[in-house]
């Protein structure tokens, strides 16, 4: 299978510090692939570098086999057909939730100024149309009935959805998802689990996760990425990954007991988080 | 006790700031305004005596204001105690300066009082002393309104409302009652002199309060109703809504009279400035205090193209024709397009900027142009401080028809009696065109707003990197908004010159920005009602109280602080417009039926019944 978005060697600096750190990556069209590492690893960092939203001082980045997204602006990248969600939701706090799917449809509308102005015909159609669609995608995320509320009145649950949501209304081959289960319980993230899964095979959207939890991961990853510093330390399948030296050391550092024991239950299927996963999040993230 | 204290403190610190309003001269100049008077036999004459006066008024509200503050949600017995305190504590301060106040400096040691505040005049302690002891009623005021039900106490807010401003603007309304030939004696028991009866302020009073609380009772009722009636209904309501109101503005100026309507044209001409500024500081969050830029660019524009002394007038084309002024509505076109071409440069640099930065420059830019148009440099083209004269009056070519029924003795509308809208009967004639200006604004405004273009610039406002993001291209959409913000100014100021026949450089200072965007957000940021309610309120109320006009700024700092503090959104907030549940009357069935393009949408759609399968 191609490529979807491949990524070479991607550097970003802040000042000293190298957040992300020769980075290459190759994402199989039609698959979950997931990012993983401990808090400040760069992962978030990375996806800012795909999105357009930093420019990475070395390294390229294509997607789609065609496109070079490097040093093209976010919303450029947007339009071509990449659409991400973030880790802390940064949904409009004062548009409904109708609201903010249609501003995720932008670049699909055309009507002009005009158009706008004497709503001719065309321009009716058009927004018809694309409020049917927001509908539609309320749906899907299971939200209709709370479209004419504003996104900062939902339910954080809600609010994760209604940033999914908007995401796909920008029609997304490929779609990052920064922490989407971050603050969910175990049965809200099995929800969003079979949620991420149906994205894939019902859409055919590739998808891209960032997730701490190793339980999330193994179950739903086709393909893993571990980062740590800023750099790639792993790469594998799930079961590859979990053995992977490298990665427990990343994860648990000094802790082996407690290593081996996480290997363990993970393998087991029991629900336990890795003891580091969950630090608390970096205030400057994105 | 010492539940006690802070009430104590507070009446002194109301006290403080009622003396403090005297002293800058606030309470003085209103002290003519009587809201309530009453008849009193004096000497065997019956003669009016104010029984609440203006200046009364608002030290009332101050230690209303204060105490309603201080008051937790359901007042025991000592914060009732503890109320009234304040307001004696506060009358204490007061009474006490009424005192001594005089005796200061009438020692002959020197110091004057006078010397530092001009206005501490024998007249101030008089106004001062008439209601000193009476602000414990405002406290108790205060504690009563505190047990009382919501929906009440807003239909009591809404009554005195209503008797404060009538009470006020009471000459006013004396005016506007003998200019539509209303006789006095059958409005003797209403109003008396320049102020209102206590019949009058009563029946007001309970007028306004049962019908706020009326409105508020059966709205819902109402709503449902309406929204049980099939869209075309709904719609014919609307449209005859509209036409109501239409008809109403267009008899507006016959019954205001020359007077109020040259009020309402300043109102105008702020609200075509405020529809504008509200798409670029309301719709996209972008600060501009350089807005009066577009408005200045306008006026010159049109003084350029039309007054005979401009220097185009003298200018010669090759062939030798001279270029000669042309008229209103050619030159319209050309301030316009001026306006945008400047609000778009104006973009340009400032498109990496947000926040303060953003509003530092624009401010300069609003600057440079009024330097611009005092310099010597552009003197022999804009006349420099001596500015451009004899701009002549707007003509409305195509109402030629109203001279001529005019000439027959055939009795016309206003507006299509005369040629050109100048004369005795100036203000009401351009009452017209600010109308006609005013609602293709709002027109456009609300149809930006629910479109793609309204979206994205909301989206803007809300987080730019997100927006950025969702795939809207931020130059475009920042530069549209900067260029039909400009739009709106530009025709503002293009219908400001013929208005005031000259204009001159410092006409378009900084204070006019600030006017514009003080009015929006006291309005309501992004709501386009109110624009018009905000300058209402904040250009149209202080040209009616004429002695307010020194301390307007004054006003305006005390009218947005309080505005931030107990209610942040405006008077008339936006609201978010209702989509999923209530979608766009306006979209016929058939557009609402049509298939959409098939897309990932319609994927999306199967998925999702597959997913509740
Ligand atoms: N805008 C920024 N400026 C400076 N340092 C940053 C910035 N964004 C992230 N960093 C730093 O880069 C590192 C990686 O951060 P991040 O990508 O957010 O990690 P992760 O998402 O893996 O938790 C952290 O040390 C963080 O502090
Ligand atoms: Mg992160």
């Amino acid at each position: 299978m191609s490529a979807v978005l491949e990524a070479r060697h991607v550097t970003k600096r802040f000042g000293g510090l190298t957040a992300v750190d020769d980075m290459s990556l190759a994402i199989p069209e039609g698959v979950i692939y997931s990012v993983i590492g401990p808090n400040g690893a760069g992962k978030t960092t990375f996806f800012n570098c795909l999105t357009g939203f930093y420019l990475p001082e070395e390294g390229q980045i294509e997607f789609d086999g065609r496109h070079r997204l490097d040093g093209r602006r976010t919303d450029q990248i947007t339009r071509l057909g990449i659409a991400r969600t973030y880790q802390n939701i940064r949904l409009f706090p004062n548009l409904t939730a109708i609201e903010n799917i249609l501003v995720g449809q932008h670049s699909h509308l055309h009507a002009s100024l005009w158009g706008v102005i004497f709503r001719t015909r065309a321009a009716r159609r058009e927004e018809a149309a694309a409020l049917d669609e927001a509908c539609r995608l309320l749906d899907f995320v299971g939200l209709s009935g709370d479209g004419d509320v504003l996104a900062k009145h939902l339910a954080y649950g809600d609010q994760r959805r209604l940033e999914i949501a908007r995401a796909l209304a920008t029609k997304p081959k490929l779609l990052l998802l920064d922490e989407p289960m971050a603050g969910m319980n175990p049965a809200e993230k099995d929800t969003m689990i079979a949620f991420i899964r149906r994205l894939r095979d019902a859409l055919g959207i590739t998808i891209l996760l960032i997730e701490h939890d190793m339980k999330v991961v193994m179950t739903i990853s086709d393909g893993i990425s571990v980062m740590d510093f800023g750099r790639k330390i792993a790469e594998g399948r799930p079961a590859a990954i979990q053995r992977d030296p490298l990665v427990i050391e990343a994860y648990l550092g000094r802790g082996a007991v407690e290593a081996v024991e996480a290997v363990a239950a993970a393998d087991g299927g029991a629900d336990r988080r890795p003891a580091s996963g969950d630090r608390p999040t970096s205030p400057n993230e994105a | 006790m010492a539940v006690l204290t802070p009430y104590g403190r507070r009446g002194l610190i109301v006290g403080g700031v009622i003396v403090f309003l005297g002293l800058v001269g606030l309470l003085e100049a209103f002290s003519t305004r009587s809201i309530i008077n009453v008849l009193r036999t004096a000497g065997g004459k019956p003669v009016a005596v104010t029984l609440l006066s203006l200046p009364e008024l608002l030290a009332l509200i101050v230690a209303f204001v204060a105490v309603r503050g201080l008051l937790p949600a359901r007042p025991r017995a000592l914060d009732a105690f503890g109320a009234v305190g304040c307001g004696a504590a506060a009358s204490a301060v007061t009474a006490a300066f009424v005192r001594l106040g005089p005796a200061l400096g009438a020692g002959g040691d020197g110091f004057e009082l006078r010397d530092v505040f001009i206005h501490a005049t024998p007249e101030l302690f008089e106004v001062l002393g008439s209601f000193a002891w009476h602000l414990p009623l405002a406290a108790l005021a205060a504690v009563a309104v505190a047990f009382v039900r919501p929906d009440v106490r807003r239909a009591v807010t809404a009554g005195a409302i209503a008797v404060a401003l009538v009470g006020v603007l009471s000459d006013h309304v004396t005016i506007l009652l003998d200019h539509n030939g209303v006789p006095r004696a059958s409005t003797a028991w209403f109003l008396r002199g320049k102020s209102l009866t206590v019949a009058g302020a009563a029946t007001l009073f309970g007028g306004v309060a049962a019908l706020r609380w009326l409105g508020e009772r059966f709205r819902p009722v109402a709503d449902r109703r309406l929204a049980a009636r099939p869209a075309r209904d709904r719609r014919w309501l609307r449209r005859g809504g509209i036409a109501l109101a239409g008809v109403a503005l267009i008899a507006l100026p016959r019954f205001a009279g020359s007077y109020h309507s040259e009020v309402l044209n300043q109102v105008g001409l702020f609200v075509l400035m405020g529809l504008g500024l509200n798409i670029v500081v309301g719709f996209a969050g972008m600060l501009d205090l350089g807005y009066v830029a577009f408005f200045a660019l306008g006026a010159y524009t049109m003084g350029v193209l039309t007054s005979p002394e401009s220097f185009l007038a003298a200018a010669t084309v090759p062939g030798g024709q001279p270029v000669g002024p042309v008229g209103f509505w050619l030159a319209l076109p050309v301030c316009i397009v001026v306006a945008v071409i400047a609000g778009t440069l104006l973009g340009v640099p400032v498109l990496s900027l947000r926040g303060d930065y953003l509003a530092i420059v624009t401010l300069g830019f609003g600057e440079i142009i009024r330097v611009l148009a005092l310099s010597e440099w552009l003197k022999p083209f804009l006349g420099g401080s001596l500015g451009l004269k004899r701009i002549p009056p707007i003509k409305v070519p195509w109402l030629a028809i109203g001279d001529g029924c005019a000439a027959r003795g055939i009795d016309v509308p206003l507006c299509v009696y005369r040629l050109a809208i100048d004369g005795p009967d100036k203000p009401q004639k351009l009452f017209y065109i600010l109308l006609a200006g005013c609602v293709v604004a709002a027109f456009v405004a609300l149809r930006l707003k629910d479109s793609r273009h309204g979206r994205a610039w909301m989206a803007l406002r809300e987080d730019e990197d997100v927006a950025q993001a969702m795939g809207i291209d931020l130059v475009r959409t920042k530069l549209m908004a900067f260029a039909i913000g400009a739009a709106f100014s530009g025709l503002s100021g293009a219908i400001f010159a013929p208005k005031l026949v000259s204009i001159f450089p410092h006409s378009f200072n900084l204070l006019i920005s600030i006017n514009i965007l003080a009015l929006i957000i006291v309005g309501g940021m992004g709501s386009i009602p109110g624009v018009i309610v905000g300058a209402l309120a904040l250009v149209g109320l202080p040209e009616l109280l004429r002695e307010f006009a020194e301390y307007r700024l004054w006003a305006y700092g005390i009218v947005l602080v309080v505005m931030m503090l107990y209610r942040p959104e405006g008077m008339i907030p936006s609201t978010a417009t209702l989509r999923e549940l209530r979608p766009d009357d306006d979209a016929s069935p058939g557009d609402a039926a049509s298939p959409s393009p098939a897309g990932p949408g319609t994927a999306v759609a199967a998925a999702g019944a597959e997913a509740r399968a």
